[in-house]
């Protein structure tokens, strides 16, 4: 920093030094700002059938949500106070219906039968785990 | 004053693009297609394309693994574990299989040793009968019920894990009891993820992590350097998970009674069925076993389900590098001396 104040350019070539490092500044904060208003916020549930998406909810809203295959629907989804459960399921083995509603990042219901993952994201990586068993 | 300008706008170009290359995105994938559950690949990568190379290439050898490692489908072309415990005219055939299931039978029989032939892949009779019970218990709920103990008394006859002759030069496999057969589900899924870990890091990769229907086995660290966090859920309570574990290079595998089973007069009953009473083992909730080899894991944690805990835990002391955690029916946890090595709190 001092060999910059000791510098004796003219005072114009300064001004336009300042103003380069306020432009790649700007840029910056602008890069930053894009960066971090397009990633996904809050909590939703996204749910997948045979691993392709197919609906995102977001957790802060009371919703049920039929999911179908074809014009049968397999699944129905609820989402109630920031939880998400399977309410009920055709297959016979009801396991997804009987999981534990799911909130934390990562967290996820499957459904064998019918090949579905409802799982968690946006919730943050507070320690919650990469993967359960 | 130019060459300070200079150097600031070059550093913030370095940051910016070391920033970006090092910044590797977390991807995820969820299949159906494989051992008749869902596989989830999770992994660092730079782009979604870069992460679906990889996977694809996990997909291709798990489908053949699955192919290979088959009891209940015969595919065209293939040799399989069900081609193997095909029989014509009443006999079994000798039969030229691929190397992949002279490994995965020579393994099997080394745990069976190890664990006392509480995980045996020999009892494919007994197991198969309880697969048809349990099948149509769960289809048809009302007409639910248990095998007769004299049909299978009769079956265990046939599960001496002598029978199963392997000639290993010649790359084929016999089975000499005509009435025997094979039954892999206590190890072929890990064994499976084992060697496409291995085959991942002998390329190089790490920064990923396999989880084929809760046998998870991680490679490498998480990009971010961290270690891999899994949770263990607790099926018996809304919110809480039986353990939080930090792993890298290390696989998990839980055997649980709550996985697979159907209920018969009220009472459940699952699918780890132990060979010295037929019945599914029922001294415990779950065992989960964490140690470097998912195949290992994985038949280690059906045997020590087998087992009384101290059957189990003596097992566990003696063996190098592997850790169990114990859940009695009334959901009291026990642990080996290492376990706790693993695990981190949570909030």
């Amino acid at each position: 920093m001092s060999k910059f104040t000791k510098e004796t350019a003219p005072q114009k070539r300064r001004r336009n030094d300042i103003l380069l490092i306020l432009g790649v500044i700007a840029a910056l904060v602008l890069f930053a700002a894009i960066y971090f208003t397009t990633q996904k916020q809050g909590e939703y549930a996204v749910v997948l059938k045979n691993g392709e998406e197919i609906g995102s909810y977001p957790l802060s809203q009371n919703l049920t949500v039929p999911i179908k295959d074809g014009d049968k629907i397999t699944n129905t989804l609820v989402i109630r106070d920031g939880e998400a459960y399977m309410e009920s399921a055709l297959c016979p083995d009801q396991i997804c219906v009987k999981h534990k509603a799911v909130s934390k990042e990562n967290e996820t219901i499957v459904c064998l039968p019918s090949k579905i993952v409802v799982k968690i994201t946006g919730a943050g990586d507070k320690g919650s785990p990469d993967t359960v068993v | 004053m130019k060459r300070f300008i200079a150097f600031a706008t070059a550093l913030c170009l370095v940051f910016c693009l070391t920033g970006c290359k090092k910044n590797k995105l977390k991807y995820t994938d969820y299949t159906f297609d494989y051992f008749d559950t869902a596989t989830t690949i999770v992994g660092y990568a730079g782009t979604q394309e870069e992460f679906d190379l990889v996977c694809d290439e996990i997909k291709e050898l798990l489908g053949e693994y699955h192919k290979l490692y088959n009891i209940y489908n015969r595919y065209d072309g293939v040799t399989n574990l069900c081609s193997v415990n095909n029989t014509e005219d009443g006999v079994h055939k000798e039969l030229k299989v691929d190397k992949k299931i002279i490994d995965l039978l020579l393994y099997a029989k080394e745990l069976y040793t190890l664990t006392n032939g509480k995980m045996n892949v020999a009892m494919g009779s007994v197991l198969s009968i309880w697969h048809d019970y349990r099948t149509e218990g769960i289809n048809n709920p009302n007409k639910a019920s248990l095998p007769p103990m004299d049909r299978l008394k009769e079956a265990a006859k046939h599960t001496d894990i002598n029978d199963l002759i392997i000639n290993r030069e010649k790359s084929t496999v016999y089975l000499k009891d005509s009435k025997m057969s094979l039954d892999v589900g206590a190890i072929a899924k890990g064994y499976a993820t084992e060697q496409i870990a291995l085959y991942l890091e002998q390329k190089g990769i790490s920064g990923y992590l396999l989880n084929v229907g809760g046998n998870v086995r991680c490679i490498g660290k998480r990009a971010d350097g961290e270690e891999w966090k899994v949770g263990v859920e607790n099926p018996e309570t809304q919110d809480d998970y039986l353990a939080y574990l930090k792993l890298s290079d290390k696989s998990i595998v839980t055997s649980g009674n709550y996985q697979r089973y159907y209920t018969v007069n009220g009472v459940n009953y699952h699918h780890i069925i132990n060979p010295e009473t037929l019945m599914p083992a029922t001294n415990f909730r779950s065992v989960s076993v964490i140690c470097k080899d998912s195949g290992k894991a994985d038949a280690l944690s059906t045997a020590l389900f087998n087992m009384t805990y101290r059957e189990g835990s003596e097992l566990v002391e003696n063996l190098a590098g592997i850790e169990a955690m114990w859940v009695l029916p009334d959901g009291k946890q026990l642990y080996s001396d290492g376990f706790n090595t693993f695990t981190y709190e949570n909030e």
